[in-house]
């Protein structure tokens, strides 16, 4: 097993191939492209592409981490999981809801190989799919809940490897999503429960208190999430219009960040603001807002302008008239 | 496996950012839905003054006062703004036929604000503005297929001029990423559209060699792989074109791709040795 993962410190230090996050995404793209193209190539000969895929992709992820030493390119990590898919949906398919469990073992199979936290936290979502799918709404929101409680112990303890870290809180913060979206389709008119608003306040309440009390920041995001989720589903409780709420909501979210940017501004210890640095979220944001169209060009009335809409758009102002 | 020590210092402030990037997001889309659904009750002259009267809100705060929060108090006074230029065209028509210009005068009094401000969002913003005013301005000087692409190899060469001509240093990657991606999607198109597909292809490799080269001068990876992931679509979309055979274009689709990666590799290993050198 020698050469099969890297040592706890060789991850820490990065001391193995690999890539900045923007590089592994482009790489796992065009690895899961060439994937596609040898499928295609495989159905076309009417050769039993799924197998010879799930075959070579995973004999080539292979001898990439164990000679190559790659960890955190993208490649090795599109190799496992697209192997694995390809030949479960090149399956005959049955329909049943068990699919869930099968897709959901492959991606923890993959994400425990490339130690990929997103890969173990789509299996935790693809568990809480499968009760979803039985309609067992309720199990699949408890099942949620229990599974982020689990990633929220796992990180108040110490692991050795950044990855096992990582993974406790990319779970945390996804299953409370996935436990709502399960809930929230159980049927088709979307009515406030107040069993699930009290559910997340109190998710939120139990993230806010670990994230104080062991001074961990990822619990703060989990927190904001369930509040903001049960925000959502009180939706009937609230005396306001969804415009109005949302402009409500968000003049209070910008004033508690503003108020606790405040309040940390000279501390040294304990929480504090660090320094702003230049990051790949930070980008992300300053170029996010040109997606967003809040223009009133296409209100209610008919516009007396003529002539085409533009394709380029954004700036809050979109062209699409 | 043992019970994590509690940490002395704990940086939460990307989170308190993007916090704040949220509630500035929520209220813009409040905003719009606002125009969208209520302008009948209202008014539009009431929605329009107020919106106004917020955005200079916006303005006054952040010139006023020192805050935390400056920048995403810029931000939403420039959503504002734009909201409520979009709204004042469509209602009272001040442009007349010209009013696509209100996209360039948005374009303006953005940059003006992220200049003073030093507000990088509020930049994008302009950038955009300007996008969309020459994607509908132009459509009356260009009529042909190409016209997008056209429109766009415009905007990346204003975006480049600007860039050269910009004296804050912390905008011009933004304007270097935007002139890239734009000049590479006009090269696609061009190369997508059956009449020009050899010009396209012959612009995307002339762009793709023009970003490879200031991408390793300067050592910013991002834009090798640009040149490596828009050069591989230009090189595939001809070449599949031009086979026909679907079992040839997928192995020549398969092929390719896995060059491609092996190339792009070579780079990075090539910027990290310099990296290494550099230490």
């Amino acid at each position: 097993m020698k050469n099969a993962w890297p040592t706890p410190e060789e991850e820490r230090a990065k001391t193995w191939r690999h890539m900045s996050l923007i590089v592994q995404i482009v790489f796992f793209f065009l690895t899961l492209f060439a994937m596609s193209a040898l499928y295609g190539f495989c159905s076309l000969l009417r050769l039993p592409a799924g197998r010879i895929i799930l075959v070579s992709s995973i004999a080539v992820a292979e001898l990439l981490i164990r000679r190559a030493h790659f960890w955190r390119t993208g490649v090795e990590s599109a190799l496992w999981l697209g192997g694995l898919y390809s030949f479960i949906f090149s399956l005959p398919h049955s329909g049943k809801p068990e699919a869930f469990l099968v897709l959901a073992a492959a991606a923890a199979l993959a994400g425990w190989r490339v130690r990929n936290a997103l890969f173990g936290a789509l299996a935790a979502t693809l568990v809480v799919a499968y009760f979803e799918a039985l309609h067992s709404h309720w199990a699949a929101l408890f099942l949620a809940i229990a599974i982020a409680l689990i990633a929220l112990v796992g990180q108040t303890l110490q692991w050795k490897r950044p990855s096992t870290e990582l993974l406790w809180q990319i779970i945390a913060i996804v299953m409370p999503v996935a436990g709502y979206l399960a809930i929230v389709f159980r049927d088709s008119h979307f009515v406030t429960d107040g069993r699930v608003v009290a559910i997340f306040l109190g998710v939120a309440v139990v993230f806010a208190i670990v994230g104080i009390r062991r001074r961990l920041r990822v619990p703060f995001v989990v927190a904001t999430i369930a509040i903001a989720i049960a925000i959502v589903e009180a939706h009937d409780y609230m005396p306001v219009s969804v415009e109005a709420e949302l402009i409500m909501v968000g003049a209070v979210t910008l004033a508690i960040a503003g108020a606790i940017m405040r309040s940390l501004r000279d501390k040294k210890t304990g929480f504090v603001l660090g320094v702003a640095k230049q990051s790949d979220l930070r980008d992300a944001l300053s170029v996010a807002p040109t997606l967003l169209s809040v223009h009133g060009a296409d209100s209610g009335t008919p516009s007396q302008h003529a002539g085409g809409g533009g394709e380029f758009g954004g700036a809050g102002a979109s062209g699409n008239y | 496996m043992l019970v994590a020590a509690r940490r002395d210092v704990v940086p939460i402030g990307d989170e308190l950012r993007t916090l704040a990037w949220l509630g500035v997001m929520l209220i813009a889309t409040g905003v719009g839905i606002v125009i969208k659904k209520h302008f009948n009750e209202i008014g539009p002259l009431t929605i329009a003054l107020v919106i106004a009267a917020a955005a200079i809100a916006c303005y006054a705060f952040a010139v006023w006062r020192q805050s935390s929060i400056r920048d995403y108090i810029v931000l939403l006074g420039a959503l504002l703004i734009s909201a409520d230029a979009g709204f004042i065209e469509s209602q009272w028509h001040l442009l007349g036929s010209e009013w696509q210009r209100h996209f360039l005068l948005l374009a303006i009094v953005h940059a003006a604000a992220a200049y003073y401000f030093g507000n990088r969002a509020v930049l994008s913003l302009s950038i955009a503005a300007l996008a969309a005013w020459l994607g509908v301005e132009m459509n009356q000087v260009f009529s042909s297929h190409t016209d997008l692409a056209w429109r766009a190899f415009i905007c990346a060469a204003i975006l480049l001029a600007w860039r050269f001509a910009n004296r804050k240093p912390e905008f011009a990657s933004l304007l270097e990423h935007f002139a890239a991606n734009i000049a590479f999607w006009g090269g696609i198109t061009l190369t997508a559209d059956e009449p020009t597909r050899l010009i396209g292809l012959l612009v995307t490799l002339i762009f793709a060699a023009l970003s490879m080269t200031y991408g390793l001068r300067k050592r910013l990876e991002l834009f090798v792989m640009y040149a490596g992931v828009y050069g591989l679509i230009a090189i595939d979309i001809v070449i599949v074109d031009w086979i026909h055979e679907p079992i040839i274009a997928s192995a020549y689709l398969l092929v390719s791709s896995i060059a491609a990666i092996a190339a792009l590799f070579v780079m990075h290993a090539r910027f990290n040795e310099k990296r290494v050198a550099d230490a």
